[in-house]
């Protein structure tokens, strides 16, 4: 609508220096990263054990936290959304607190709980002889603690959306309580449940700070691919550039794949 | 009321209304719950359809009570067995219809196929076959409330709640859904709620109604003994229009079952139709009328009742119909049961649908 009335020639000029200024702020660095991507040695870059191992790291714990995150996000977003609960916005608060926490602090909080000799960590390692910190499991811990709020607010965002007349009407159909959930529900809230899980991959493959305080930066058990990028930063420029550009491309498949949901203006 | 039928006290209150309305029907039996917006007819429903606790009374459903804080019965919406077909259908759209309409009895155990096999002849009986494989989201406000009605009906509800199932049509369609309802009505043999703002829906599908305002129950009977002696305005403005069956044709209708021929300038409608003068725009003289009303004739009063302020006459002979005129004129004509009267209806007063 605006556009009708407003050409590019009536905005302020301070205001279409400083938008400017902001594209130009993202996409020099993007530039800048291409520039140094070695293209004719991408091949053997990415070949590299260390590059590998990383990569196949990052994949499979990025989607198991996904996956993890999907499990206990969806209800609980179920849960912050139709049940009138006493405090839930302390629970909301509490769920979605990892997105403005810093992630080492996050890693640092994680280690306290679950660590050796942290509070529930040493009785779990007694049962299960089960180690958290420093193990592959530890990176989908870490990853799920930052993803998982991205999937709790998309969903509930889509519940809320949802009529619940509709839950309602099924009920009357005679479906039980989590027959509605799986029959009716779900279906129906699909392309927040999509666009949450991709959300909470995306947070969970780019996750640095809480991987490495909690989990450590171990070749092939815990060194995620941005964990090696920082590592290859100071030995290996060309490596780092190869692996971050694996991310840049991701990122960009992921924007391109949610873009019904974002960009349509 | 043991046979099937619906026995409910409903007391409930929601933001600060409260409903307290006794409602009976029996198996086989329609009626019409009757009530401007607000007076409590969406409360009631939920309250039929376990959607809101009752705060007391009670709801029985063939001998079983449903709904009895006194004894401590809730039996939860899953387990009631009432089909709904809901106002905006609430179809689910990531169905197709067929699979809307199975959705029920899928819920009770059967597998898919089965379910579908068994809707079969109700998607049929509907007129559905041809978009039974179309999702919800695609069907026309005809199509879907016929898909709604048939997910209703595909459970063997023991109780049918109708909300306001001819609101969201065009008028074609909506004479076209009544009279399929009707006809549905008569073979399902449960007792039928049916909520409508509607004196047409209430006049031709309603076997009693019950007039709803301001959350408690005004008057209960008959469309015509409604119609006879309404109790307030707003029955009389909704339950008082004068429905007349007939045939029609170029703006003439010769009414059924008498000799009696009007004319209207409504030329909407053809063949079959339903003839409809509000009471207001009947005028009784004692003398013919000259000039410009051509629809006149010689009627016997029935009866003279005051109903707030106007005074309301049911007419016999030749054919029974009701005009709603002052008490002065009413004084002036020196009306009484039997007196003879000019009745004089202006062509413009009359409209005409399809039925």
């Amino acid at each position: 609508m605006t556009q009708r009335f407003r050409s590019i020639r009536s905005a302020p000029p301070v205001l279409v220096a400083a938008a400017a200024l902001a594209v130009a702020f993202f996409v020099l660095p993007l530039v800048g990263l291409l520039w140094r991507v070695p293209w004719t040695d991408l091949p053997e870059l990415l070949g590299r054990p260390v590059v590998r191992d990383a990569l196949l790291l990052s994949l499979v714990s990025s989607l198991a936290a996904a996956l993890l995150s999907a499990v206990l996000g969806i209800p609980l977003a179920w849960m912050l959304a139709r049940v009138q609960l006493p405090g839930r916005s302390v629970v909301r608060a509490i769920v979605t607190l990892p997105m403005v926490l810093p992630p080492v602090v996050g890693g640092a909080a994680l280690l306290f709980a679950f660590g050796r000799r942290g509070l529930v960590g040493s009785g779990l390692e007694e049962a299960t002889g089960l180690l958290l910190p420093f193990s592959t499991i530890g990176v989908i811990i870490a990853n799920t603690f930052v993803a998982l709020p991205f999937l709790v607010v998309t969903v509930e965002g889509g519940l809320r959306n949802l009529d619940p007349r509709y839950e309602a009407a099924a009920a009357s159909l005679g479906a039980s309580p989590f027959d509605v959930f799986r029959r009716v529900t779900l279906p129906m809230i699909r392309p927040s449940l999509v666009a949450g899980i991709v959300l909470a991959w995306a947070r969970a493959l780019g996750e640095f700070g809480a991987t490495i305080t909690f989990a450590g930066n171990l070749q092939g058990r815990t060194q995620t691919l941005p964990l090696a990028v920082f590592v290859a930063l100071e030995s290996d420029r060309d490596e780092a550039v190869a692996m971050s550009l694996v991310l840049v491309v991701i990122s960009v498949a992921v924007l391109v794949g949610l873009r019904d949901r974002w960009w349509r203006t | 009321m043991s046979d099937g039928g619906l026995t409910a006290h409903i007391v409930a209150k929601r933001d600060g209304f409260s409903l307290d309305a006794a409602l009976d029907v029996a198996a086989g039996e329609t009626v019409a719950l009757l009530g401007p917006n607000g007076a409590g007819k969406s409360t009631a429903l939920e309250a039929l359809m376990g959607w809101q606790r009752l705060q007391s009374g009670s709801i029985e459903l063939g001998g079983q009570p449903l709904d009895d804080p006194a004894r401590d019965v809730f039996v939860p919406p899953e387990a009631r067995e009432i089909g709904v077909a809901f106002q905006d259908n609430l179809l689910f759209p990531h169905l197709t219809a067929l699979d809307n309409v199975a959705f029920g009895l899928v819920s009770r155990g059967q597998t898919k196929p089965g379910a579908r096999a068994l809707v079969g002849p109700l998607i049929e009986s509907l007129g559905l076959t041809s978009v039974a494989g179309q999702r919800a989201t695609e069907l026309s406000g005809g199509q879907a409330q016929r898909v709604a009605l048939a997910r209703a009906l595909a459970i063997k509800p023991k109780l049918l709640l109708l909300d306001e199932p001819m609101a969201a049509l065009d008028v074609s369609t909506r004479t076209s859904t009544r009279r399929l309802l009707r006809e549905h009505l008569a073979d399902v043999g449960v007792p039928t709620v049916l909520v409508t703002h509607d004196p047409a829906d209430a006049n031709v599908l309603a076997d009693r109604i019950v007039v709803l305002e301001a959350g408690r129950v005004t008057q209960v009977g008959t469309p015509e003994a409604i119609r006879r002696r309404p109790r307030s305005n707003y029955a009389a403005d909704l339950v008082g229009i004068n429905l007349l069956a007939g045939t029609v044709a170029d703006g003439t209708i010769q009414i059924d079952d008498s000799e009696l021929v009007l004319s209207t300038s409504d030329r909407s409608a053809s063949g079959q139709i339903v003839a409809t003068i509000h009471p207001r725009a009947v005028a009784l003289h004692r003398e013919r009328p000259d000039g410009s009303p051509r629809n006149a004739w010689l009627a016997v009063v029935d009866s003279v009742e005051p109903v707030g302020e106007t005074t309301r006459v049911q007419l016999a002979s030749p054919l029974p119909l009701t005009a709603d005129i002052t008490p002065g004129a009413a004084a002036d004509l020196a009306l009484g049961p039997g007196s003879q009267i000019w009745v004089a209806v202006k062509a413009t007063e009359i409209s005409v649908s399809n039925l």
